[in-house]
């Protein structure tokens, strides 16, 4: 039997291929305006929960049992892959909840999604704007919910739900590693004992691939973040593998989300070695837990310029933690 | 020197080898630290979960 809708924790869930983030992202920020960003389900703010192990079970949980409406943005990408988990526990809810109609999905393209009807309603995209596309959700959420009083619109700044009132920014490629742990006792009280107050500044854990070291990270940020994330001001966990690890990667996309995330909104910083020593000031002054995974696209290979990197941040993190 | 309160700023990196420009700094400020293979308990205790997994998922 399912459970009063108005009683779940999201009032607006998303479902979507990483193709259209940036539409959907759109759309996210416009809904988190007017209906409070905790009333938002939308996978880049809840990563640490999705964190470790299930992660499909989390999701499916998400949408079938803690969202009063679920939006799949529908293309021609959406049926493959992740998105298939994501859409046979929509479809189930579907079911089980016709009557309240609980299911708005996005019309990107021409595609049919086996499980949708031709006949159901769908947003078409057509030529509208991300926030047109919100409005338009917003307007179908409180149809559904009419005479219920609206949700108020709360701070965007409010971090994921399990993070106590600590920013976080956790990154993709880390949500759904980690299936399974054992072992590592030393290194994750390594850990603990770099964050809680040791002198150290940077860790840098070093092993070929497949050692077990981003394993190793998420399991030691689920523990920090179950246990309130222990005095951080703010966390941010970048992983440069999203741009590929072959070859010679740019630190720049890192350096610009991440003076972002951490309130830089002044000109774009071109020098490197200003550009690091501003993220390292500032993650200094919030009491930041900084992780970058995955460091080796930033370094040449080790037998040429001896493995150097070209812009290394965490280097500068060092200067700016040794005034 | 912390960062304003109890606990300090940290940066941690994973990579596949140790960064080099770190090296002279290395100490009590930067660690530098070797990830080593599981032990063998602690390894067939993975294999286990992962199998376990990978039957939950068949299933």
């Amino acid at each position: 039997m399912a459970q009063d809708s108005r009683q779940r924790r999201f009032a607006v869930a998303v479902s979507f291929r990483g193709e259209h983030r940036r539409l959907v992202r759109r759309v996210v920020d416009r809904l988190a305006e007017v209906l409070g960003r905790d009333r938002v389900f939308y996978d880049q703010w809840y990563e640490a929960e999705l964190a470790g192990l299930d992660g499909d079970l989390k999701l499916r949980r998400y949408y079938r049992e803690q969202s009063e409406l679920v939006v799949p943005f529908f293309s021609e990408h959406y049926a493959k892959d992740w998105c298939r988990i994501e859409w046979s526990a929509i479809r189930a809810m579907l079911k089980e909840w016709r009557k309240e109609d609980a299911v708005v999905p996005v019309q990107l393209d021409g595609i049919r999604v086996e499980g949708w009807e031709d006949i159901d309603f769908a947003i078409r995209r057509k030529n509208r704007t991300g926030k047109e596309i919100a409005d338009l959700l917003i307007d179908a959420y409180r149809h559904r919910h009419s005479g219920e009083s609206p949700p108020q619109a709360e701070s965007t700044s409010r971090p994921p739900a399990g993070a106590g009132s600590v920013p976080v920014h956790w990154t993709d490629e880390l949500a759904t590693y980690g299936e399974g742990f054992a072992g590592r006792i030393n290194e994750l009280q390594a850990l603990d004992d770099a964050w809680n107050g040791g002198l150290a500044r940077v860790v840098v854990v070093h092993a070929e691939g497949g050692a077990g070291k981003t394993r190793l990270l998420v399991q030691w940020l689920k523990r920090l973040r179950d246990a309130g994330w222990r005095g951080a001001g703010r966390v941010l966990v970048h992983s440069l593998y999203s741009q590929g690890n072959k070859g010679y990667a740019s630190s720049d996309l890192f350096f610009e989300q991440a003076l972002d995330w951490l309130g830089y909104h002044g000109e774009r910083i071109t020098d490197a070695r200003e550009r690091g020593q501003t993220l390292a000031r500032r993650v200094f002054e919030q009491r930041g837990l900084l992780v970058l995974d995955g460091l080796e696209p930033l370094q040449h290979p080790a037998a040429f310029n001896e493995g150097a990197c070209g812009t290394p941040p965490s280097s500068n993190c060092c200067r700016v933690s040794r005034r | 020197m912390t960062g304003g309160g109890p606990h300090p700023a940290l940066c941690v990196v994973t990579s596949r080898q140790p960064l080099v420009e770190l090296r002279d700094r290395t100490g009590r400020a930067v660690i530098q630290r070797p990830l080593d293979r599981l032990d063998r308990h602690a390894g067939a205790d993975l294999l286990r979960q992962l199998d376990s997994g990978y039957r939950r998922c068949a299933v």
